[in-house]
């Protein structure tokens, strides 16, 4: 499969002003990341707070510019576009928001958000063309043409989200960028668009750039996962090869932490903890991020900060024998 | 048993006199040293059960009717003073958000000490060191110096455990937990929930625990009590309800539910949506969205036990 | 349609729902009908003098009596609510109009556009508007445009700095960003999707905004710095000072309480608009 959008040490400080007196400091949300999005294919990026997995997903549609490394879609450099070339990245990379309540307009209408698209890109010819567009794409996500007169505040936190989806899918963009798309969603309804999604991806071979803190979906959505922490990548490779053999300490922590929805085997297992909490992205730990809350840590994680190496089909950021004794168990 | 809910139901009043039913006709038992969920998905009215227990319900909500017995005596009729005293002493409580229930400007060892002064009596000498104690108790590192802090110096875990420290520390027998780690990270939740395990087990404390999560209710539970549109609709025994759900809303609600374990190519979903709880349909509530409804749904269906513990209110199970 | 249509019956519902609203909103839609009909309601010019007697009392035909060179103080009122009116809705829409497009700007680009907006709108803030008025009227002279001008000048940063905060917290909203996603253009964003969601507080403003006009006019024209050409209430009040102390109390009263009223009735107004358009129809929790 072609590559569709690759990342090459991306890495996004934010500044942070403290007082008048205060010196600068520096968020280090994205610290270096590498990553490829091939044609079709889903891409789960896992993480909890801090990890930077939002800010990355947000350079992927340039509502952030890197602070440094390259992004290249189809191999084009999309820090430098021209304002026609900007447009058109913009009609095949598109984004849908967590929260379906903010990722409206409570002055528009349906009809009024998805007319949006089409006359941006100049995509229909005149309002009867946006008009049956419209109806296409709403049918797309499961809704009709009852929807097109209604407020955001008129429909539920689902109908919303369909919207959403329905306006980034509007011009038939190869990339999607879901930011905790369902994760504020009920169960029923959360299972509804994630079947939802999964549809439009075999009908449009659509990528998704698939970012959550839920292993769970994850399994059941992406095709790999890439796992991050405090702004890098500690492990990424297939769901599969991730969720069997974990090949990182933290990895394992994670989905040792992941509640299973079966009381026999919830009970069954060993419910290791990391202790510690997740440290400031001001003032990241030096060597291994993951160190101080590692149980594998050694003196070497301190200062050194191990490198993405293959193991297998996967790659992780720790120390090789490390990573072969956990594979091995 | 220690706690006995019986038909218990609450109203919000609209503006227009109507009013939304968000419990209606609840029936719930906690024994001593169980942990009891109350899962269901937003506007279920599981929330709002927890709250009418502990008698919180703000106007326009009120509790309509119904028992709520604690310790042979119902909470429903007792003066506000004599709720107040068992708020926090007998039954304690912790929420989703930590931070929003903590004094950003008091110390926290204060904010835990406050409830050991005033329900239990205790000087402020006596009251630091049950406060050092319980912190211990639920296992936060160098109680001390976590004293001595102001929330926004602690991390969301730590302040959930303060809040728990809070809610335990005149030694409730029964606490309720609301969504407790909804807000949390994946790592921290899985601290939160083996110390809601341990604290079990070494005080023997009961649980109601609120949540939305079937991955929680596996962990943690004991029995579950599945609500749906402000009615219980089937309870049993975590195991039970797992193995064989009976009710068709807690089989699809199950069948939707994402596992690390389990890769699912189509996820079962349930079409439709939640009935308006101003005007809820006579008979089964779940009717509309049900794939096995019949005509005898028209009729509600009454809770009936279909094992010994396990019940459902469903006519599949006459 | 339906939709729109039960919003306006519900809106209204609440407008006209407590007795306050209704009294306020019904004086100004008095004190609005009076100044558009000003000179079919008036029997005199105001300005023509010896229409009558010298301080005659308020009774037939002169209702509010006259002045001491004769004029009739009801025709003064009458034409005094155009003036009064008149500068007030202009400045506040002048104003409001300046300070929405400085405060979007600024609040969507910030960067140096926004410090140097706020470091301007400081200033203002630290020195004495009636102070900075007179000072400005009495450089450029005291005609009405100058009048209104100066008020502009002086009220535009309250309203930039005001919409400015709303822009800044909505800008961060996500369907802002899904626009900017989507390819839309700076202006379209800053005015069609920002702007629509920042007019509740901006109506408001306007409404105390003109208010506070009408009475800074006033203030100007009760020290002597008003248009003499015109008869606004303020300017009566300036002329009646003198017998402030005399017998002849409908000379001030009626053109006082005209005012009083108005300024009381658009800050009621303000209000109730507060109260009916900041609460949005949120949603439940379970």
């Amino acid at each position: 499969m072609a590559v569709l959008l690759q990342a090459t040490g991306l890495k996004k400080h934010f500044p942070l002003k403290r007082g008048l007196f205060g010196k600068s400091q520096v968020v280090h949300a994205v610290d270096g990341v590498d990553f490829e999005v091939a044609e079709g294919e889903t891409l789960g990026l896992v993480g909890e707070s801090g990890s930077g997995k939002s800010t990355i997903g947000q350079m992927v549609v340039r509502l952030l510019q890197p602070t440094s490394g390259t992004i290249l879609y189809r191999g084009r450099d999309i820090a430098h576009l021209s304002p026609a070339e900007a447009l058109e990245f913009t009609r095949e990379v598109q984004i849908v928001f967590q929260d379906p309540y903010s990722s409206l307009n409570p002055h528009k209408t349906v009809g009024q958000t998805l007319a949006r698209p089409f006359r941006i890109h100049g995509a229909a010819r005149n309002g009867a063309e946006i008009q049956a567009r419209i109806l296409d794409v709403l049918r797309d996500v499961g809704l009709n043409e009852a929807f097109i007169g209604r407020y955001p505040h008129e429909m539920s936190g689902g109908e919303r989200q369909r919207v959403c989806i329905a306006r980034a899918i509007a011009l038939r963009p190869k990339l999607v960028v879901a930011d905790e798309a369902v994760s504020s969603l009920d169960v029923s309804i959360r299972a509804q668009l994630l079947n939802l999604l999964k549809d439009l991806q075999r009908k449009y071979s659509l990528a998704y750039l698939f970012i959550t803190h839920d292993l769970a979906t994850l399994r059941s959505v992406a095709h790999r996962v890439a796992v991050l922490y405090l702004g890098k990548l500690m492990e990424i490779g297939t769901t599969e090869d991730v969720i069997r053999r974990p090949s990182h300490p933290y990895t394992r922590a994670l989905l040792a932490s992941v509640p299973i929805p079966d009381p026999v085997a919830a009970r069954k297992r060993t419910a290791s903890e990391l202790g510690g909490s997740i440290p400031s992205p001001v003032e990241p730990p030096p060597g291994c991020r993951f160190h101080t809350r590692c149980p594998e840590a050694r003196d070497v994680c301190r200062t050194d900060e191990p490198a993405l190496r293959a193991f297998g089909a996967q790659r992780a950021a720790c120390i090789p024998d490390v990573v072969e004794r956990l594979r091995a168990e | 048993m220690l706690l006995k809910v019986e038909d218990l139901r609450t109203h919000y009043k609209l503006p227009d006199g109507r009013a939304v039913r968000s419990v209606d006709g609840v029936s719930l038992d906690v024994a001593a040293g169980e942990i009891v969920a109350i899962v269901g998905e937003s506007g279920c009215g599981k929330s709002t059960t927890a709250l009418s227990i502990l008698r919180l319900i703000r106007p326009p909500g009120h509790i309509a009717s119904g028992r709520v017995v604690f310790n042979g005596v119902d909470l429903i009729g007792l003066p506000e003073e004599r709720m107040r005293d068992i708020r926090g002493k007998d039954i304690g409580m912790v929420f989703q958000n930590p931070v929003t229930y903590l004094n950003p400007v008091e110390r926290v060892g204060d904010q835990i000490a406050e409830a050991a002064i005033l329900h239990l009596g205790l000087g402020r000498k006596e009251a630091r060191a049950k406060v050092i104690e319980m912190l211990g108790q639920v296992r936060i590192p160098a109680p001390e110096r976590v004293a001595q802090s102001y929330p926004h110096e602690l991390s969301g875990g730590m302040n959930q455990r303060v809040l728990i420290a809070i809610a335990m520390i005149c030694r409730p027998s029964l606490v309720i937990l609301d969504e407790p780690t909804t807000a949390l990270d994946v790592t921290i939740q899985r601290e939160i929930i083996n110390l809601i395990r341990d604290l079990k087990a070494r005080l023997g404390v009961s649980m109601i625990f609120i949540t939305h999560d079937f991955g929680l209710v596996a962990e943690l539970a004991d029995r579950v009590y599945i609500m749906y549109a402000g009615c219980v609709v089937e309870h049993g025994s975590v195991f039970d309800v797992f193995r064989e759900p009976l009710h068709p809303y807690t089989q699809a609600l199950l069948g939707a539910v994402l596992s690390i374990n389990e890769y699912k190519e189509t996820l079962v979903s349930i079409e439709g949506s939640v009935p308006d709880l101003k005007a809820p349909p006579s008979g089964c509530r779940f009717q509309s969205r049900c794939p096995r409804a019949m005509p005898k749904c028209a009729e509600a269906p009454l809770l009936k036990e279909h094992r010994q513990g396990h019940a459902a209110a469903c006519w599949l199970y006459p | 349609m339906e939709a729109v249509v039960a919003r306006a019956r519900a809106v209204a519902g609440l407008f006209l729902g407590d007795a306050a609203t209704r009294l306020a909103f019904g004086y100004l839609a008095l004190v609005v009908a009076v100044a558009i009909f000003a000179s079919w309601i008036a029997e005199f010019p105001p300005l023509q003098t010896s229409v009558g007697p010298a301080f005659a009392r308020p009774g037939v035909p002169y209702f509010m009596g006259t002045d001491d060179l004769g004029r009739d103080i009801f025709s003064g009122v009458v034409h005094g609510a155009r003036v009064s009116l008149g500068v007030g809705f202009v400045a506040a829409t002048a104003s409001a109009f300046i300070g929405v497009v400085m405060g979007v700007v600024a609040g969507y680009f910030g960067g140096r556009i926004d410090v140097a907006l706020m470091r301007v709108t400081e200033v203002f803030f630290v020195i004495p508007m009636v102070f900075l008025a007179i000072l400005l009227v009495a450089f450029f002279g005291s005609g009405i445009w100058n009048v209104i001008f100066v008020i502009v000048i002086l009220s535009w940063p309250a309203t930039a700095r005001l919409v400015r905060g709303q822009v800044l917290s909505l800008k961060e909203r996500e369907f802002i960003k899904a626009a900017r996603a989507l390819g839309e253009g700076h202006a379209f964003i800053m005015f069609r999707e920002i702007l629509p969601n920042t007019l509740a507080p901006i109506i408001v403003n306007g409404s105390i905004q003109m208010a506070q006009a009408i009475v800074v006019e006033a203030g100007l024209s009760f020290l002597g710095l008003g248009d003499q050409n015109l008869t606004s209430w303020g300017v009566m009040l300036f002329r009646s000072q003198r017998f402030l102390m005399q017998e002849a109390w409908w000379t001030f009263v009626f053109p006082g309480l005209a005012l009083f009223l108005t300024v009381l009735a658009l800050n009621v107004l303000a209000d109730s608009l507060n109260n009916i358009l900041n609460p949005r129809t949120r949603h439940r929790k379970a």
